[in-house]
């Protein structure tokens, strides 16, 4: 198979590796502060359907419409998050899950929306450097971040969250900091998404959507900005490896899920039990 | 036409209210939001119909058994998945997770044994009796299911407030390591509490199944939603607040479709979470908002 | 510095603290002891925010501290360990310290992104300054070392090395050498002997007697609530209802 007609089948999934490979990472922020947030897929969905009304209805460039679909969510996530993040642990997640809900029946019945029906016929801009490069660029920052006091103050409020503040940190203007961030990724996500689906419809961004960014996050294990990377492409790649089981393709991703948590509950990418491994060799050989 | 929109918020209310009830059970004596709760709620159904519809048992048989069994699904969650997370005193994202996993796999399964559409009793089993009280008609089917409802409810209500397992439930509630040093067997009560949550579950179920007659793989979910909104509103881990959280929903429910549109149904419960979570964080009976379980 | 006056702490019905007076003058070394369940650690939290008292007036260096958040309260020079230690303990013995540092790092997002000169020497001599304080506190071999590992007593002394790092103008210690063997004792004592002479002003909670009546210049004793005894070591020691209040502990 040449190149050209490789592309042609495969390119979707390529380009979907790398935008839940984003979104992903957009979960992994507001897990990596503490923060059990489920409106990452809201936040995707916001992006999506303002950069896909930006480039149809308003003609905008497509740089300026995925701007837009990343900083209004952002602005979104301000908003709501000052009163959501005074909650925390099972309260947040539920009350998250619930401004998704609400997202999704918004987007059921705006016109501007398409309703239920969707938006169709959005052009495709999206190439397979925007994806590239929006990951690399995402990754040089977080990665900056993390070895910065920002990354430390995230670290440190998810281990201890009164400790953290009695060390002199802002702990709520940290959280707000990355709900926002996770916010802004999800929302660049679904504006590349958009550009290469062709299709968007409310269904796409509901409860499923947030559970499997979860469950990337999770298998691909938090520890670092590998994992979530890793637990994206696996989850993306999945239903085209397990196409055989039909019905039961889904009951695979269920079992996957239970497995990680009673087996992995470090994910695949710990680099904890590389290192564990690597001295255990080291010792092997001395002896 | 008031009264008779009354009679159906009632009888919706109440069925969520079962609902509710089994999921805050589980949250307020094993401290976990199980997600697998629509899970179990849709086995429920289709557990009784297969009885019904397969094996031609009665309905007064078919009920019970269907409630065993799920009640023995919910058993076997616990068994498999939250007792080792419980061992391993996992954060409380763990439980979460895998129970959406259980989730998964059942609506799953149950799509491929059953297919994806919706199934019907064969209903042909009720005549269209009705109960007439002035000028409210109540179909005989409903005012059953109501009934039963609300008798499990109370039920539910007695044992916990009246009787020694109950007491034992409730000191597990405040602490389960003082429930321990108190000599309660508090893994074991852990075990029956998964098992009565899950047959509530499966319970509301089948009601549900019964009044719409439509079971399908993903009745769960929405159900599932339901519960979660009805038991914020409530307060987590409150059994008041649960079934006052249930009933609230249905009757909300049952005028938004009355009076705004269909459409807006939906948003409804969650709408009513989102903002509920804003403004007091606790639900209406919970006591602190700084607990984070 | 540190004034306390009038203040007590209603927890539902319960009288945690009864119209406490204290007063930390700057440079002491100042000792709370008192019986288990007496109230001393309530102090601490509402000196540094956790929650506020129900009634009285707390001030420090001439300020009032009611109603500011606790990390406006750390900005302002307080710094603390805890009874039952709370260190970051998945994170390297000197991330912890550097935490510690984090008001300290006046830095912007933009600049930790851009890799700015600014960024990179706060960031050195952050490093550079949390090695030096763990070998103060005696920990400098293994900065690398997850703080979770240590014993429990060398995580009293990473606790305070990180409590350092904030450049504290008060240190408070919560049972500084509970749990400690009589050399870390000593270690500790030490330290703490070097604070004092480098004018630190120490406040500190404790029960180990030879250590507090070795380190402080004034100890005030807290029983149900209540101040019962304040002044030097050695009145503190001769004081009858001191003695009773830890007779009557011991009879229980």
């Amino acid at each position: 198979m040449d190149w050209s007609s490789w592309w042609s089948t495969y390119s979707t999934l390529v380009l979907s590796i790398g935008v839940y490979g984003l979104m992903a990472i957009s979960i992994y922020i507001t897990l990596s502060c503490g923060l059990l947030s489920l409106a990452n897929a809201a936040f995707m969905g916001i992006g999506s359907y303002v950069s896909a009304v930006a480039t149809m209805q308003f003609e905008l460039p497509f740089s300026l419409a995925l701007l837009l679909g990343t900083l209004t969510p952002s602005v979104v996530a301000l908003i709501i998050g000052v009163p959501v993040l005074r909650l925390s642990g099972v309260y947040l997640a539920m009350a998250t899950l619930g401004f998704g809900e609400v997202v999704r029946v918004v987007a059921l019945n705006l016109d501007i929306t398409g309703g239920p029906l969707g938006l169709n016929g959005i052009p495709l801009l999206t190439e397979w450097w925007h994806v590239l490069l929006a990951l690399i660029l995402v990754l040089i920052l977080l990665n900056a971040l993390r070895h910065s006091k920002i990354g430390r103050a995230f670290e440190a409020i998810r281990e201890d969250e009164t400790a953290a503040r009695l060390m002199g940190i802002a702990t709520h203007h940290i959280k707000l900091l990355a709900f926002v961030l996770g916010a802004a990724i999800a929302g660049l996500a679904g504006g590349l998404n958009a550009h290469y689906t062709f299709t968007l419809s409310p269904g796409n961004f509901g409860f499923e959507n947030a559970v499997d960014i979860l469950t990337m996050a999770v298998l691909g294990g938090i520890q670092g900005l590998i994992g979530p990377l890793l637990g994206g492409a696996i989850i993306t790649l999945l239903p085209e490896l397990l196409r055989s089981l039909e019905e039961f393709r889904m009951a695979a991703n269920g079992v996957i899920l239970i497995a990680v948590v009673l087996f992995l509950p470090q994910g695949i990418w710990d680099p904890r039990r590389f290192r564990r491994w690597l001295k255990k060799r080291a010792t092997h050989v001395d002896a | 036409m008031l009264a008779q929109q009354i009679v159906n918020a009632i009888s919706l209310g109440s069925v969520y209210a079962l609902f509710a009830l089994g999921f805050t059970l589980v949250f307020g004596i094993l401290g976990v939001i199980n997600l697998s709760h629509g899970g179990i709620f849709m086995l429920g159904a289709y557990a009784a119909l297969l009885l019904i519809s397969k094996f031609f048992l009665p309905f007064w048989i078919a009920i019970p058994v269907a409630m065993i069994f799920s009640g023995l699904v919910g058993l076997l969650i616990d068994v498999l998945i939250l007792r080792r997370l419980r061992q391993r005193q996992a954060s409380h994202l763990m439980p979460m997770i895998a129970t959406i996993g259980a989730a998964i796999l059942m609506t799953s399964l149950a799509q491929g044994l059953f297919g994806s559409e919706a199934r019907r009793f064969p209903l042909e089993m009720f005549n269209d009796e009705n109960l007439k009280l002035g000028n409210i008609t109540i179909p005989l089917l409903q005012a059953g299911i109501t009934t039963l409802s609300i008798l499990l409810m109370l039920l539910m209500v007695w044992v916990l407030k009246r009787t020694r397992l109950g007491q034992a439930l409730r000191a597990i509630a405040e602490s389960p390591r003082a429930a321990a040093l108190l000599g309660i067997p508090v893994e074991r009560l852990f075990y029956l509490t998964s098992f009565i949550a899950a047959a509530l579950g499966g319970t509301a179920g089948i009601l549900i199944g019964l009044s719409f007659n439509a079971i399908s793989p993903f009745m769960g979910q929405p159900m599932l939603h339901k519960g979660i909104a009805a038991i914020i509103l409530g307060g987590l881990g409150d059994v008041r607040g649960a079934v006052l959280g249930g009933l609230f929903l249905g009757v909300a429910e049952v005028f938004a479709i009355t009076f705004l549109s269909s459409e807006y149904r939906d948003a409804l419960s969650f709408g009513l979470l989102f903002l509920m979570l804003l403004w007091r964080p606790q639900g209406l009976f919970g006591a602190s908002a700084t607990r984070s379980a | 510095m540190l004034t306390l006056d009038r203040v007590s702490c209603h927890f539902g019905g319960v009288t945690a603290l009864d119209q406490v007076n204290l007063t930390v003058l700057e440079g002491q070394v100042f000792g709370l002891i008192g019986p288990n369940g007496a109230g001393k650690t309530t102090v601490f939290n509402l000196i540094t925010g956790l929650f506020p008292p129900s009634e009285g007036q707390l001030t420090f260096q001439g300020q009032s501290l009611l109603g500011l958040a606790s990390h406006h309260i750390a900005t302002r020079g307080i710094a603390r360990t805890f009874q039952n230690i709370r260190l970051f303990s998945e994170m390297t013995l000197i991330d912890n310290v550097i935490v510690g540092m984090h008001t300290h790092l006046n830095y912007l997002i933009w600049d930790a992104v851009l890799k700015t000169p600014r960024f990179r020497t706060s960031e050195r001599e952050a490093r550079a300054q949390a090695q030096q304080l763990l070998h103060r506190v005696g920990l400098g071999d293994s900065p690398l070392e997850l703080a979770g590992n240590l014993s429990y007593g060398n995580q009293r002394k990473l606790e305070i090395a990180r409590a350092l790092a904030a450049r504290p103008k008060l240190l408070l210690l919560d049972e500084p050498v509970a749990g400690m063997n009589a050399t870390e004792k000593n270690t500790v004592m030490a330290l703490i002997e070097t604070l004092h002479q480098d004018q630190l002003t120490v406040f500190m909670i404790e029960h180990d007697m030879r250590f507090v009546m070795g380190l402080c210049d004034t100890v005030a004793v807290l029983n149900f609530g209540r101040i019962i005894a304040q002044g030097s070591p050695s009145a503190i020691q001769s004081n009858p209802a001191v003695i009773e209040a830890y007779l009557g502990q011991e009879d229980t």
